[in-house]
């Protein structure tokens, strides 16, 4: 598990990856962020993935360790502690793959199947 | 020295012995060619367009010319290759300055990955691009000419190309692309508008090309600001709309009309989204050219943009 400072993350290039230590995976994600409205870069696959409002505050509300609201871009730079209910797998596929790619490099703890 | 300086004969000549260097924007194109059709779309389209000296470094190496066997004498055809390559197959010999400008669009976009290119045209006003990225179909390229004779800067009516070194857009002012009705509404729409031979039975029906403002061309070298990002739509007899687009949205419309997104990947997404941050995004709906033409005009002088 990786454990992040989120106020030592530099989010100048819209990038939560940059400070996780393993080189190779470095560059997996970015995220861009307009308001609500987010698209993240999958560099696995090198696909975009447009996240929907809804699914936004979906995913802003699925970190049961917060103590008050955050944004998508926190949740990328919190740690462990996530579960994410099935159901939200069917609706919002783009998160359901970003969350899997977070838990893959240490950023998620448990993406529920 | 503009290629319009050029005699028939000595165009004629250079591009015989493929000694001719061809500056548009950042690119230099060494062509080659016998055939008659280009001396002529040449001569009438690229007439204030820089010639390089032969000793330039040249970017690409091109021939548009009739093939060797049968095919030269019957029913001929023309074939364009690149470094000796022919990516494409033959097509009919009077098809052969579309074919140039065809084949020139893939040289960049095929080749060219030092740069991010969009399949969008790109104007400019005030130090701004205006990016419109469309399907085929969508008025993209009317739109493009119609702005491009009126108060906007023509970067180009196919390829947005951007520098990811400096995060700006760079012009590369070739002749517009007109296809099917859009011929003759620019015809009417852009007066003393200089077109080419128009092409019929083309694998996109009727084609024209129509020639660059002569300043965008003297301009080629200054670049621009990302501005705005609009998706136009024609619709026969429309009223012209304006509506906000979802950055979100633009953005994944940005990376689907790039080329070259797979090479760039993770910096292209980065310069992506730079180029969307900095941009006002919209979707756009017009049926009359010179609505448009007033919609845009309006949308310059409001612009509400903040500065690089």
């Amino acid at each position: 598990m990786v454990e992040l400072d989120v106020h030592q993350l530099s989010w100048g290039e819209a990038s939560f990856a940059a400070s996780l230590p393993v080189p190779t995976q470095q560059q997996r994600f970015a995220l861009a962020e307009w308001g609500h409205e987010f698209v993240v870069f999958d560099g696995a696959t090198g696909a975009c993935h447009l996240l929907s409002e809804a699914a936004g505050s979906v995913f802003a509300g699925l970190l049961s360790s917060a103590t008050g609201p955050m944004s998508v871009r926190q949740i990328f730079e919190a740690t462990a502690g996530v579960s994410v209910d099935p159901v939200l797998e069917d609706e919002h596929q783009a998160l359901i793959t970003l969350l899997s790619g977070l838990c893959e490099v240490g950023l998620v703890q448990k993406v529920a199947s | 020295m503009k290629l319009g300086a050029l005699s028939p004969a000595e165009l004629t000549r250079q591009l015989a012995c493929g000694s001719l260097r061809l500056r548009t924007g950042p690119f230099v194109t060494a062509v080659q060619s016998r055939l008659p059709e280009l001396v002529r779309g040449l001569g009438a389209l690229y007439a204030s367009h820089d010639l390089e000296p032969e000793s330039s470094f040249t970017d690409f190496v091109i021939s548009v010319d009739r093939p060797d066997g049968l095919r030269h004498w019957i029913r001929p055809q023309v074939l364009f290759r690149f470094d000796g390559v022919a990516p494409f197959a033959p097509l009919p010999v009077n098809q052969g300055f579309a074919l140039f400008e065809w084949g020139m669009n893939w040289c960049i976009y095929g080749n060219c990955h030092q740069y991010v290119t969009l399949h969008a045209a790109v104007l400019e006003r005030g130090g701004r691009a205006l990016v419109l990225p469309a399907p085929s179909g969508s008025g993209k390229s009317t739109l493009c000419a119609g702005l491009a004779f009126n108060g906007w800067r023509l970067l180009s009516d196919e390829l947005t190309v951007i520098d990811p070194q400096r995060q700006l857009i760079l012009p590369v002012p070739r002749p517009i692309s007109l296809k099917n009705a859009s011929i003759d509404v620019i015809r009417e729409f852009v007066q003393g508008a200089i077109l080419s031979d128009v092409v019929r039975d083309t694998t996109k029906g009727s084609v024209a090309h129509c020639k660059p403002d002569a300043e965008a061309v003297l301009r080629a070298g200054e670049p621009a600001r990302p501005g705005w990002i609009v998706v136009p739509k024609y619709r026969e007899g429309a009223d012209a709309k304006l509506e906000r687009m979802p950055k979100a949205r633009a953005m994944m419309m940005a990376v689907d009309s790039t080329f070259n997104f797979n090479i760039h990947r993770r910096a292209g997404f980065e310069l992506l989204s730079y180029m969307v941050s900095r941009s006002e995004c919209y979707e756009f709906t017009y049926g009359r050219l010179e609505d448009a033409v007033a919609v845009f005009d309006a949308l310059a002088g409001t612009a509400e943009l903040p500065d690089a």
